[in-house]
């Protein structure tokens, strides 16, 4: 039996990002596309999001530099797509604090967040340093950090104290403690039964790309770290053989959210803005909604 | 010093006669004067804002509530006054700028009144004042926000540094993906 059906639901796109910053030491190897994308986990009542996204709305798309996004669209929209809307949303599991995981946090009002401890007490910790160590929190927004405390005060944010297993039923979050971030954490689906057969493991930005978990190599496969991370390439490899064998030794099932490629190596549909849904797998009783997103395209784009 | 380092002069510098709307690129043209200071004061501010998030976060969330001690809030106080000399020293004369000066100052008459309510080392999680706080700090987030609209420069997160979408001037290679070398 396979308890959740798992999609991601692709909501912004960038066109040029260096790969340097996805695949350590590629300082040379040019540019490719990423994805910004939720990935919602749905079954048992529960509707579960890894990432809030980022709130583009709230940025100055004229004079942000530094920042080129294609296609933004707002959670309302993109979750149509599964037939369910932002208030639908139960749990939002945030795997870091960078602004695109933690900056869209007020479209879910019904949603109870849960993150590790260390990625906020940590960035305490280094706001008291000197102006000189100020890289170390230039990623965070403290807008949203802000909106994480507003979150606490009304009980709907719990800060976890390491490794928690069942914070939903077969649903762990595992910290990765110096590896992208401070605490980072990912995400384990154990669907089936919840034994840790049958697992996905929803990787935050603890991996970019396939070639993280491959090297590149499909026959002599290797662990290359991200290129941008503020903890250890040591930390972020040891991390990536852990959630390999946490999916039972199946590298395609450690999910890299910004890989734009996961569109091609799972079924996916592209829906009436131009944005992917890819199914990972689905539930019991659970039909696939791809159908659906295209025909909705298609009626758009005869209109 | 300024521990947020989203906005470089030379940036702004570069950005008077080529800015992304004509009216700001006048505007900085004629106001340069204004928009450095205020790129001063708006960095100062944003640290500000993350010194007071920070403390807030400390009283309500942490375990470790004496992990600031009372340094951390002392320091509210050089990058306030700075913020404040840099403004108040300062002159727009254009609409844009002066538009812009407007909700500059408003953010930072709110900012210093919270930062009077935190400085004292209050643990907020029990004050009254608690709420005050979080809605004025908010307030002055909303004001920073429309700040960094309002002309080039101004950015509240530095995407030009930021983790995955870190690429302020991209170099096109031929082949998109990894090349083997
Ligand atoms: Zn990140």
């Amino acid at each position: 039996m396979t308890t959740y059906s798992i999609h991601v639901v692709e909501y912004a796109t960038a066109p040029d990002n260096p790969i340097g910053a996805f695949l350590n030491g590629k300082y040379n190897a040019g540019v490719c596309p990423i994805l910004f994308g939720f990935i919602v986990i749905r079954g048992e009542g529960i509707v579960a999001l890894v990432d809030a996204g980022f709130d583009w709305e709230l940025h100055d798309k004229k004079h942000t530099s530094g920042l080129t996004v294609d296609k933004w669209e707002s959670p309302a929209k993109v979750l149509q797509s599964l037939g369910i809307a932002p208030a639908d949303v139960t749990h939002v599991l945030p795997t870091h604090a960078h602004f695109d995981h933690l900056g869209g946090l007020r479209y879910f009002p019904n949603a109870h967040f849960y993150m590790q401890e260390r990625e906020l007490s940590d960035w305490v910790w280094r706001m008291s340093l000197d102006s000189r160590f100020r890289w170390l929190t230039s990623f965070v927004d403290s807008a949203d950090i802000l909106e994480c405390i507003d979150l606490a005060r009304k009980g709907r944010f719990t800060l976890l104290k390491g490794r928690s297993d069942n914070v939903l039923p077969g649903i762990d979050l595992v910290p990765a403690f110096d590896t992208h971030t401070a605490g980072s954490q990912y995400v384990v689906v154990r669907n089936s039964a919840r034994t840790q057969a049958d697992s996905w493991i929803l990787a935050g930005d603890l991996v970019y790309q396939f070639e993280n978990l491959d090297g590149g190599d499909a026959e002599k496969p290797f662990y290359l770290p991200i290129g941008a991370a503020s903890g250890s390439a040591f930390n972020l490899v040891m991390t990536t053989h852990e959630m390999i064998e946490a999916a039972g030794g199946d590298r395609t099932r450690v999910i890299p959210v910004h890989e734009s490629r996961l569109a091609e190596r799972f079924p996916s549909a592209t829906s009436e803005y131009g944005l992917k849904v890819i199914e990972l797998c689905l539930g019991d009783g659970h039909e696939s909604v791809l159908p659906s997103v295209e025909a909705r395209a298609a009626a758009a784009s005869n209109r | 010093m300024r521990f947020l380092d989203n906005v470089n002069m030379d940036f702004v510098a570069e950005v008077i006669g080529v800015g992304p709307a004509e009216a700001v690129a006048a505007s900085h043209t004629q106001d340069e004067g204004y928009y450095q200071a205020a790129s001063t004061a708006f960095e100062d501010m944003k640290y500000v804002v993350a010194l007071l998030t920070a403390i807030l976060l400390t009283d309500f969330a942490s375990s470790d509530r004496g992990a600031l001690g009372a340094g951390f809030h002392w320091r509210l106080a050089e990058p306030l006054e700075r913020a404040k000399q840099s403004l108040m020293t300062s002159r727009a004369t254009t609409q844009g700028a002066r538009h812009h000066r407007h909700h500059l100052v408003v953010a930072l008459e709110k900012l210093d009144a919270i930062a009077g309510m935190v400085r004292d080392g209050a643990d907020m999680r029990d004050d009254p004042r608690c709420a005050s706080v979080m809605a004025g700090l908010r307030q002055v987030v909303r004001e920073l926000r429309t700040v960094s609209k309002l002309a080039a420069g101004f950015d509240v997160v530095n995407f030009a540094t930021s983790c995955c979408a870190t690429h302020a001037k991209p170099h096109q290679f031929p082949g998109n993906r990894v090349q083997s070398s």
